[in-house]
């Protein structure tokens, strides 16, 4: 009896230990700083190598998109070519999720160690940029720092001083199907804030109190209300770094979004779509749709020979309207407690080659972020040649959102408010504006 | 180093650790019982007692003394990693208590769930557990069934299920409403009142959170819903907090058991007098059964409480990041945003001591009423 | 008072009952519909084609079920890292919980010193404090001492008696057995350390049984914990990795593989309460009664 129990310990040790040595690849503590071997590898060269050349090692940390497709690319292709160049310098991942990865860099903040790349959002510098290394004159003769483009860079300068290198670009436009739309009678997409209103209710079907077409989605982005705060010639901060809640573009977009929840669900008891899987503008379900290329259709699908792209809408009402394609780019930086500065920044230079960006990008059909790397894949599609076009035109870099997660917070309070009617249009303007203003007053952004 | 590698290596270290601080611990408890002039057989047992609780109390001063008294200092601090707490004195809690309106919402979310979810789910539990008693054959599997969602209600694997199971369209469970009603077409009134009531009180409560009765006006005047009008769960304010209650009473499994166990202690000589005297079988309920479980409701009340006020996976997988308008942005939720993602550790301190300090009041509310309805019977064992 | 007062049924009493007892059985049996339907519509999506999925037509049970969800969840390297991930961390935090739970029941049961009531009714002060009261001051104490981003704050905590409800749980079943087992033993010159191994340990079985089950269960289902502690995608737990299926910026992920994966993390559960379930149902009436 009493040796059974002890013989289930001792197995379920044995199973712990086997489960801990038949992990996966190993990897370090994060937090600790990179371990140096203290046996370097038995070389033959070893004894004949001059001892100034030090091995370091730098970490970098990155948004695991795909899973066994970039991770791998980066290890067994990417690591290898660089080492060629560079045999001193080891690299080393960390693959973190979407999710999590506020918590992520945080905790490296915090503990001021942590990996010496980070791959950050679009909106992040606001919220970093001083804990970023300016990599200003590490840049300043490299050649290749003139070909990303312009609206890309918006992202990453911080107080004059680019704080690291775009890597990703997702342009977020407008799609409608064309076929439903020439089934409701319209033969263009729409061109003003009214006849997107008007398009969405004629596109929407409710029956049995269920939709079952959307005219248009989504209907409660707070992306997209900043998006069409720009298209209206508005912005969200005034030149004191206020919130500018108060201004006519803000009330006009704020406006807009509500008629166009009206027209799609007569009331806010309609249920929404059923839950689906894949591209929304495939199913018949959604007319139009606000997003990227991400979230659409694959652009090999002969759906898009039915679906027109358009870089969205305007308002005459106000003059200086124009169309704006939101660009989101993800970015590398290198935090200042990084011990290795100057062998990260030869690591960002290699990953920002065209060919690197070009191919990274190609795993999720986003575009690389300067001009000399829209070469193969994105050449060969009409789709993404399109949103290039329109993101050159229109583009304007989803960056420097102030204290972002509790802005967010504050819109996904008020905004829903507001469309259910559960408060007017001017109480919903004047607290996003009274409540960001005390936000950023809290995080001394504000005197 | 291979992670678990890493942590099998501590996990040994920290068992060796808590021997020798037992040990440590031990002796000096021996120490001061000798000191004392105790004989050696208190001495003996002093040593064994320290030794085998002072994991525990070791425990207790590493994870709960210590972080406990740190927040308690950090609640009256600025503090955002990676600069040091600066001392701000009362200010977080005169912010959250008066001018933070996120914080009274979640507060009052999380109080609607208290006060509207718990008796319903001590009620399906008491039922369930009546209808249990009965020991027909085969009641074992049905206890089975009733426990087996407390083991997966918690798993996120399980909250996302509820995301396809609650879809107001074409998810399972209104469509088992539309089949239900299609069959007795008499239930779809019932329905459509169901409906109405869920979505008045929702807006009066969304009101009071609010100070602005809009959405109650508005509902008041749309009048009784159409008969196509079906629940939104978590796709509507009016609906989201309804659709957690229903997931916890969907997991009432371990109050039924509780509630079981406590009517299989009830003896019988009561109800045969009962019977005798004539009652029936509702009288018999109220008089004997109630009275004599009430220990077991105080218990499930207590319990139920404090798990209630610390929900916090159902904001997150459930209703993506406490939506739709806050509705369901528990105050455990906020304690979690305030620190992890906004970086406001003194704040996130602030909150739970208030949180910890509501917990507190109603379980003494809780014992204090305790002497006017739970009946115990004084027995020592 | 005389037996004629009761009401009689124009029924005879056998029909009567057997009526009852119907009504009964129909009331459990809807209460199962209404406990097992959203786990019938997790495997019933999960064996759906994507088509069957995505249709806005309800599909109750697919017309051939597909196993190819499993099948690429099963073969899915990353997948079979996050099972390991959490098995992992489920079986050292239950065996060290497990272990010093045990210890520590028998220092509030079995043995009297002095202060013991004192360290127990602090213990049980413990079970108030909400877990988001230390989540934060730990986290920051793990942060300084480098655990962060690994499995240490996850593990490690529970081998100090982690649970005030196990200790108590444990400690009532303790305190039923008779006082004459360690009196015996004592005189017989055994130790207390002995007492606890060859005798204590081995009668409480079906309790310690209850507790392991229990821990592994709120292990395996942690979400909180994992999710500031781990930061790197190869260690996550189920847990996370499925709470962060749903990402709105994304395409969904078929739903028949959301549903296979979910379906895989219920099935250690399933199976562990299906084999100590007697031991669960009566533990947990043990707690509420004697509480």
């Amino acid at each position: 009896m009493r040796s059974k129990v002890w013989i289930l310990v001792a197995g379920l040790s044995v199973v712990a230990l086997l489960l801990a040595a038949c992990g996966p690849r190993p990897t370090p503590s994060p937090t600790q700083p990179p371990v140096q071997p203290t046996q370097p590898p038995v070389q033959p060269t070893q004894p004949t190598q001059p001892p100034a050349v030090e091995k370091v090692t730098i970490q970098v940390m990155v948004v695991d998109y795909i899973p066994d497709k970039t991770d791998k690319w980066l290890e067994e292709e990417v690591v290898p070519a660089f080492q060629k160049e560079h045999p001193n310098i080891n690299v080393e991942f960390v693959y973190v999720n979407w999710g999590t990865l506020d918590e992520t860099i945080q905790g490296y903040f915090a503990a001021g160690e942590g990996a010496d790349i980070l791959n950050l959002g679009s909106e992040y510098v606001a919220e970093y940029g001083d804990r970023l290394a300016p990599l200003g004159a590490y840049l300043k003769d490299w050649p290749d720092w003139a070909q990303f483009i312009p609206g890309t860079l918006d992202t990453v300068m911080w107080e004059g001083e680019p704080r690291g290198l775009p890597w990703l670009t997702a342009p977020r436009a407008y799609m409608c199907r064309t076929d439903i739309l020439q089934e409701v009678g319209w033969s263009k997409v729409p061109g003003t804030f009214d006849e997107m209103v008007k398009l969405a209710g004629d596109a929407t079907i409710v029956e049995g109190g269920a939709l079952k077409r959307q005219g248009f989605t989504p209907l409660d982005d707070w992306q997209e209300y900043i998006s069409l705060i720009w298209t209206l010639g508005g912005s969200i901060y005034k030149d004191d770094g206020s919130p500018n809640f108060d201004s006519p573009e803000a009330r006009a977009a704020l406006q807009f979004m509500y008629d166009r929840r009206r027209a799609v669900l007569p009331n806010e008891q309609t249920a929404g779509l059923p839950e689906t899987t894949g591209a929304l503008l495939a199913s018949d379900l959604v007319a139009c749709q606000w997003g990227n290329l991400w979230g659409a259709p694959a652009t090999s699908d002969p759906i898009w020979e039915k679906i027109e792209l358009f870089p969205g809408f305007t308002d005459p009402d106000f003059p200086n309207s124009t169309p704006v394609v939101q660009v989101f780019n993800d970015w590398l930086a290198i935090p200042t407690y990084s011990k290795h500065i100057p062998e990260a920044v030869e690591f960002l230079k290699f990953l920002g080659s065209a060919e690197n960006l070009n191919t990274y990008n190609s795993h999720f059909g986003s575009f690389p972020p300067r001009k000399d790397a829209w070469f193969g894949y994105v050449e060969k599609d009409i789709v993404m040649m399109k949103m290039g076009e329109l993101m050159g035109q229109y583009g304007v870099g989803f960056a420097d959102i102030r204290e972002t997660a509790q802005f967010r917070d504050v819109l996904m309070a008020e905004m829903p408010l507001y469309f259910s009617d559960a408060q007017d249009l001017d109480t919903t303007l004047k607290n996003i504006q009274e409540k960001y203003t005390q936000i950023l007053r809290d995080a001394g952004r504000l005197p | 180093m291979n992670p678990k590698l890493y942590t099998f290596l501590w996990a040994i270290a920290t068992v060796i650790f808590i021997i020798l601080s037992s040990l440590a611990v031990a002796s000096l408890a021996k120490l001061i019982a000798r000191w004392r002039g105790k004989n050696r057989l208190y001495q003996s047992r002093t040593f064994a007692g320290y030794f085998f609780a002072s994991p525990w109390i070791v425990g207790y001063i590493i994870f709960v003394i210590g972080p406990t008294l740190a927040s308690l200092y950090w609640s009256f601090t600025r503090f955002k990693l990676p600069d040091p707490p600066v001392w701000v004195g009362p200010q977080n809690y005169i912010q959250l208590l008066t001018a933070d309106d996120q914080f009274r919402v979640s507060i009052l979310n999380s109080l609607y769930v208290t006060f509207f979810g718990l008796p319903l789910q001590l009620a399906t539990a008491l039922v369930l557990a009546l209808l249990l008693y009965r020991r027909l054959p085969g009641e074992q599997a049905f206890r089975m069934i009733y426990y087996l969602p407390v083991m997966l209600a918690a798993s996120s694997a399980m909250l996302i299920t509820w995301r396809l199971v609650l879809n107001p369209n074409n998810g399972i469970l209104n469509t088992l409403i539309r089949m239900i009603e299609s069959i007795f077409p008499f239930l779809v009134p019932v329905r459509q009142g169901m409906v109405w009531f869920t979505e008045i009180t929702n807006a009066a409560f969304i009101g009071l959170q609010r100070g602005n009765f809009n959405l109650l006006y508005q509902t008041i005047a749309q009048g009784l819903p159409g008969p196509e009008v079906m629940p939104l769960w978590h796709q509507s304010q009016l609906w989201s907090k309804p659709a957690i209650i229903f997931i916890g009473v969907w997991s009432c499994g371990t109050m039924m058991m509780i509630y079981l166990a406590a009517l299989c202690s009830v003896p019988t000589h009561l109800y045969e007098a009962a019977l005798v005297d004539g009652a029936s079988g509702w009288q018999r309920f109220w008089r004997i059964t109630f009275p004599m479980i009430s220990p077991a409701t105080f218990y499930n009340l207590v319990v139920g409480i404090i798990a209630t006020l610390q929900i916090f996976e159902q904001s997150y997988v459930l209703t993506d990041n406490g939506g739709p308008a806050q509705s369901t942005y528990f105050v455990a939720y906020y304690l979690w945003r305030s620190t992890f993602r906004f970086n406001k550790i003194g704040y996130g301190a602030a909150m739970s001591w208030i949180l910890l300090v509501l917990i507190l009041i109603l379980t003494l509310i809780q014992f204090r009423l305790a002497n006017k309805w739970v009946y115990y019977e004084y027995e020592e064992a | 008072m005389p037996r004629s007062n009761r009401r009689e049924s124009f029924l005879p009493r056998k029909l009567r009952q057997a009526f009852s007892n119907g009504i009964v059985y129909l009331l459990l049996l809807a209460g199962s519909g209404f406990m097992l339907f959203p786990l019938f519509w997790m495997l019933s999506t999960s064996l759906k084609t994507m088509e069957e999925a995505n249709s806005p037509r309800i599909t109750w049970w697919p017309a051939q079920p597909q196993a190819d969800a499993y099948h690429e969840v099963l073969t899915d390297s990353r997948w079979l890292l996050y099972f390991s991930n959490s098995a992992f961390v489920t079986t050292l935090a239950v065996l060290g919980t497990l272990i010093s739970v045990a210890a520590v029941a028998y220092a509030f049961s079995r043995i009297q010193w002095p202060g013991r009531n004192i360290v127990f009714f602090l213990m049980l002060s413990t079970l108030m404090l909400p877990y988001q009261t230390t989540l934060v001051p730990q986290y920051v104490m793990f942060n300084k001492i480098g655990w962060v981003g690994t499995y240490n704050p996850i593990v490690i905590p529970g081998f100090f008696a982690g649970g005030a409800l196990y200790i108590f749980l444990l400690r009532q079943f303790m305190m039923g057995l008779p006082k004459e087992l360690d009196e015996a033993a004592l005189i017989d010159g055994a130790n207390y350390f002995q007492i606890w191994r060859h005798i204590i340990l081995p009668l409480c079985k079906p309790a310690l049984a209850t507790i392991a089950v229990f821990l592994f269960v709120g292990n395996w289902n942690a979400l909180q914990a994992p999710l500031i502690y781990l930061q790197r995608a190869n260690m996550y737990t189920l847990p996370v990795v499925i709470a962060n299926l749903i990402n709105p910026q994304v395409q969904v992920q078929p739903w028949p593989l959301i549903m296979a994966a979910s379906a895989l993390t219920m099935i250690p559960l399933v199976v562990v309460f299906f084999f100590t379930q007697r031991y669960i149902l009566e533990s947990v009436a043990l707690t509420g009664t004697k509480g």
